[in-house]
């Protein structure tokens, strides 16, 4: 398989901003088995298998693909382990899991990208980085009002002028 | 940076390897009483500007790269030290909280009894003698809870630990002892509550070596910082007292450097490895190792996560990483079944290093709803007293070399029952803490990163026992000291930073005195 001919089908696939249930339908329905996109919806949908989200974004199960598909390029273990995986998923039944080399690379190269992902971050309601806009203090920090406050011996005063405690 | 310049063949010089708590502290505090020093450091220098909040590129880029040889049995096998390659060491990375041990910690020996397999001894500094030195630690690094210094406001993450340590009955919770400003303080803003401190505290209001004792050491005209140089031997002349010390330079070319004395500050693994490496004709198993514990009783601490999804948010990953502390289970109460005791901290990450610590390895629904319920998390790091065992031990690696064609350290650690007992009784409690507040579903983790290393040269106060007297000098060699926590003879159940900064500070004045008086 070409990763030149990958890459184009997944900036298709990213610029169509598909979700990964309705990327795989269409793969399905359109690939011939050995092609590249049969390969890439297969990748792509153990990839999803890793991180089953409700409400899942396309990006970044498309990025861990491109990743996948990038150590390929540049380990010939890799790619042999990539390729016997999705041979292996391929033969067996319908919704069979990745497993064994396979499953160990996709957990160790593709959980990574998907954890650090912007969009994944906004699916589990991570703000991420706050230098930029002057850390916590002023964003919630202690913004928790569904216990009691804990009493001041036990923690020092909010600088004055910014945020306050919920009491 | 500082433009002082000393001559390789300037015997007059100490030398200091490593940067970070042990090493920078004693570096400037040697610099103030008009000691020359020279300063290796295998890192490369960092600015604020490159603390990005981004955890796997900070990994990248300061982590200590090297994975030592790990003979361990599973799970411990999976082990290895996660400490910083920089200007600063791991105080770049540390998260700030600087308690001191306890009387009973000190005396470890005394308070347990002998336990079966464990190598305990006593600390031989009197506690009140070191009670002088933490308050001056104190005081340089600006612990919050100590002196006239606030304690720092809580966060979400510290008052669900808060509520929960309350019903479980505990008394002593607070937002804990931190070397991080909660008001402007030495030059350095107040803390902003951004979380990543982990990352390095962009804005400095975390105590680090980089930006303070390392610069005031520079001011002083008498420091000369070699970053990007690694020390790769420490060399002796024919009366057993050590010379120079041999390194790489920034270009990889091998530079001798002289020395009046020499004080190794590297992190217990490899300072215990250095002197491992450092064998001679004269010193056939290792420098300063008459004793043969140069890197025995390798200690880190009794060490996991609990984390809880609670019933409603609580966003943890906003302010400090530390973010709270309960004292309840930190004395010595054997009718729990085990000697010595433990912390609960509150703690958090962000999303990447969550998953990554909660479900190593894990896949499929379990991490869906590990990510989905991220906002709901709250959560902490167990540490209790991990006891010294005699063969748990760095080595060096019959196999492996690092880029300069030295063995890499070799590590072996197996857990002592004691560890076990405490970590049972530690899990219950902690987990009983979140359930107490309704918690839907807890994580429990242990850690692979040993983020404590301790021990591996240890003090005592015969030279039968140990690698170092009471002032961290090596009991064969006069003129070699170590400054970092590998001297440290029992682990304790407090995270171990503000003690090695309070011994460096307290070795200063000691090797300051054994200059003038000629002795070294
Ligand atoms: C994630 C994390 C959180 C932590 N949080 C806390 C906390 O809250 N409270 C606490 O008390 N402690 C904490 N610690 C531990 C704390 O960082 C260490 O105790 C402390 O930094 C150790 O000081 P040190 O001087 O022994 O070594 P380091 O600070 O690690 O410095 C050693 C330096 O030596 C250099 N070096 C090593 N070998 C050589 C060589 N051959 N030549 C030249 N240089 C060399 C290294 O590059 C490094 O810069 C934490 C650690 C981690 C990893
Ligand atoms: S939370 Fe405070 S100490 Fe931590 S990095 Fe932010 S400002 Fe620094």
């Amino acid at each position: 398989m070409s990763a030149e001919t990958r890459r184009d089908f997944l900036a298709i696939a990213a610029a169509l901003s598909l979700t990964p249930a309705v990327f795989l339908q269409a793969c399905a329905r359109l690939a011939q088995p050995g092609d590249v996109e049969a390969d890439d919806a297969a990748l792509l949908a153990a990839c999803q298998r890793l991180l089953p989200l409700v409400d899942a974004p396309a990006e970044p199960f498309l990025e861990a693909v491109r990743q996948l598909d990038a150590l390929a390029a540049r380990d010939p273990q890799a790619a042999q382990a990539i390729a016997a995986g999705i041979a292996a998923l391929r033969r067996g039944r319908p919704g069979a899991a990745p497993a064994g080399d396979f499953l160990a690379l996709l957990i160790a190269t593709a959980i990574p990208v998907l954890v650090n992902h912007p969009e994944i971050w906004r699916v589990a309601g991570y703000e991420g980085e706050s230098y930029s806009r002057g850390g916590y203090l002023l964003r919630g920090f202690n913004d928790l009002a569904w216990l009691p406050e804990p009493p001041a011996d036990s923690m020092g005063a909010v600088p004055s002028g910014t945020a306050t405690g919920a009491d | 940076m500082g433009d002082m310049r000393f001559g390789l063949d300037d015997d007059g010089v100490v030398v200091i390897i490593g940067s970070g708590a042990g090493g920078g502290t004693l570096a400037n505090e040697l610099c103030q009483r008009g000691i020359r020093c020279v300063l290796l450091e295998a890192g490369r220098q960092f600015t604020l500007a490159d603390f990005e909040h981004d955890e796997f590129a900070m990994t990248r880029k300061f982590i200590w790269p090297d994975a030592p040889d790990n003979t361990s049995p599973p799970p411990l096998d999976r082990e290895r030290p996660h400490v910083c390659k920089g200007v600063g060491g791991t105080t770049l990375h540390w998260s700030g909280l600087a308690l001191r041990l306890e009387a009973h910690e000190l005396a470890a020996r005394r308070s347990y009894g002998a336990i079966s397999g464990a190598a305990l001894a006593d600390w031989p500094i009197p506690a009140d003698e070191l009670a002088l030195w933490y308050a001056r630690a104190e005081e340089k690094m600006g612990v919050t809870g100590t002196g006239d210094r606030p304690l720092l406001p809580g966060n979400n993450n510290f008052k669900v630990l808060y509520n929960g340590g309350r019903q479980l009955g505990y008394r002593h919770i607070s937002t804990g002892r931190l070397a991080i400003n909660s008001r402007p303080r030495d030059g350095r803003p107040a803390c902003i509550q951004m979380g990543f401190c982990l990352q390095g505290c962009r804005i400095g209001a975390k105590w680090s070596t980089l930006y303070t004792e390392i610069p005031r050491a520079e001011a002083t005209g008498r420091l000369e910082l070699r970053a990007d140089c690694t020390a790769l031997q420490i060399v002796h002349d024919n009366r057993h007292r050590v010379s120079g010390v041999l390194y790489a330079d920034s270009e990889g070319r091998q530079q001798l450097q002289h020395a009046r004395a020499v004080c190794v500050a590297a992190n217990s693994v490899e300072s215990a490895r250095l002197l491992l490496n450092s064998a001679s004709a004269a010193f056939p198993d290792g420098l300063a190792n008459s004793s043969g514990q140069v890197g025995r009783n390798y200690t880190s601490h009794v060490h996991e996560f609990v984390m809880a999804e609670m019933p409603a948010p609580v966003h943890y990953y906003r302010g400090t990483v530390q973010a709270g502390l309960v004292e309840d289970e930190r004395g010595h109460d054997p009718r729990r079944g085990f000697a010595g005791g433990y912390l609960l901290q509150a703690i958090s990450f962000g999303l990447p290093f969550t998953a990554l610590a909660l479900l190593p390895g894990v896949w499929g629904p379990r991490l869906a709803t590990l990510v989905e319920n991220y906002t709901h998390l709250a959560g902490l790091v167990i540490l209790g007293e991990d006891l010294p065992q005699s063969d748990n031990r760095v080595t060096l690696s019959s196999t492996r070399k690092d880029r300069f064609g030295l063995p890499l350290p070799g590590i072996h650690r197996r857990t002592h029952p004691n560890d076990t007992a405490l970590m049972h009784h530690a899990r219950e409690r902690a987990t009983a803490l979140y359930e107490s507040l309704g918690a839907r579903r807890s994580y429990v983790a242990g850690s692979t990163g040993l983020t404590h290393n301790l021990g591996t040269n240890r003090m005592s106060r015969s030279p039968r026992d140990g690698v170092v007297n009471p002032w961290g000098q090596c009991h064969d060699i006069a003129n070699l000291f170590i400054s970092d926590g590998s001297q440290f003879p029992t682990s304790g159940a407090a995270n171990p930073t503000l003690t090695i900064v309070a011994l460096a500070m307290r070795q200063a004045g000691y090797i300051a005195g054994q200059m003038t008086a000629r002795a070294i």
